[in-house]
């Protein structure tokens, strides 16, 4: 009988990594950031934030979640609290700019695909995409990049927007109605 | 029967890779137009700002998080450490004050002020004189200033000889 190989390590969860920061272990944000900068970035830019910054607000918003983590009392997914953090980071920074909002319509921000003709299909669509979130009222573009780009539940949708989950769905309809009108 | 709410609502799950389509629900999607939209929109969302993200200088980031993070900690200390040495401070200074009002041994030789507070002034000249003596002192101080200068002011011509003599002598040095 072959040896049995051994159980691959547990991989941690957010709040082991919030505990291992908090208990002076460094290598936890490390891990967090790790973790959870790619899908933040994602969301601002989706926001509509200026591309330019998104760098810099991807790291405020880590750092104000490190600063504050003694308040985090985990009632809510260290992400959904993080994308929380950067709604307001990208709010604030819409309202800095008047409201101009700038999406990137680059074709590096545009993801790439095998077959040419599929890749211009969906660059085309997700340009469009990207486009028509600019147009949205921002609960709605928010409501919609946390259900169908981050694939968040209704109910943490709800908790991170200061809504009811109720309402965070009758937002992703209208967004996926209204996006449908301006990418077809 | 499949509701197209029901499908919209489920479509981020599918492309999260979290559920799939049942057969009934794909033909549904290939027969109607309406949801085969919402599934081009709803399928594209995970995918924006996917190069963004890729462009993200991780190491960067986390060694200029870490750093902030450790400067704000030092500050925070600071501020803390300035708050309770100066609330510190603060306490030692009143205790000190009030502790030194408070005890202070009387010395001999000195009288208490009239007010009977705990603030005493040292006269030591006024230990030898009696009650009657002291009551005068006291008398004098009240008395207004043009009081004790009430007599007519003495001239040359009140002095007799000799005084003159040393008042004349003193003038020329």
């Amino acid at each position: 009988m072959p040896p049995s190989a051994p159980p691959p390590p547990a991989v941690p969860t957010d709040a082991d990594l919030v505990s291992a920061y908090r208990g002076g272990d460094e290598s936890g944000a490390s891990r967090l950031v790790a973790r959870h900068a790619a899908s933040l970035a994602r969301f601002i830019a989706g926001t509509g934030a200026d591309p330019g910054e998104i760098d810099d607000l991807v790291q405020e918003a880590f750092f104000r979640a490190f600063r504050a983590l003694e308040s985090w009392r985990g009632e809510s997914a260290f992400r959904s609290w993080l994308l929380t953090i950067g709604s307001n980071l990208a709010r604030d920074q819409y309202r800095r700019r008047k409201g101009r909002t700038v999406i990137s319509i680059d074709e590096q921000d545009v993801a790439t695909h095998h077959d040419p003709a599929a890749t211009l299909d969906a660059n085309e669509v997700e340009r469009n995409l990207a486009d028509g979130l600019t147009r949205l009222p921002r609960l709605q573009r928010e409501v919609f990049l946390l259900r169908a780009q981050q694939g968040m539940a209704y109910e943490e949708i709800a908790r991170s927007l200061d809504t009811t989950p109720g309402a965070a769905r009758v937002h992703y309809h209208h967004a996926v109605k209204r996006l449908k009108e301006l990418v077809a | 029967m499949i509701d197209c709410e029901s499908l919209v609502d489920k479509m981020p799950l599918v492309a999260h890779r979290q559920a799939a389509w049942t057969p009934e629900e794909s033909a549904h999607l290939s027969d109607c137009a309406e949801c085969a939209a919402s599934w081009r929109v709803v399928s594209s969302a995970p995918r924006l700002g996917e190069m963004t993200a890729q462009r993200l200088d991780l190491p960067r980031l986390t060694v200029q998080l870490h750093d902030r993070l450790a400067r704000d900690r030092r500050t925070r200390r600071w501020k803390r450490t300035g708050w309770i040495t100066g609330l510190a401070a603060a306490a030692v200074l009143t205790v000190m004050v009030w502790d030194g009002t408070r005890h202070r041994p009387v010395a001999p030789g000195t009288v208490a002020s009239a007010s009977g507070s705990a603030l005493e002034v040292p006269l030591a000249e006024l230990e030898g004189l009696d009650g009657d003596q002291l009551q005068a002192v006291l008398e004098a101080l009240d008395a207004p200033l043009g009081a004790t200068g009430g007599g007519p002011s003495p001239s040359f011509g009140d002095l007799d000889d000799s005084q003159l003599e040393r008042v004349l002598r003193s003038l020329e040095g």
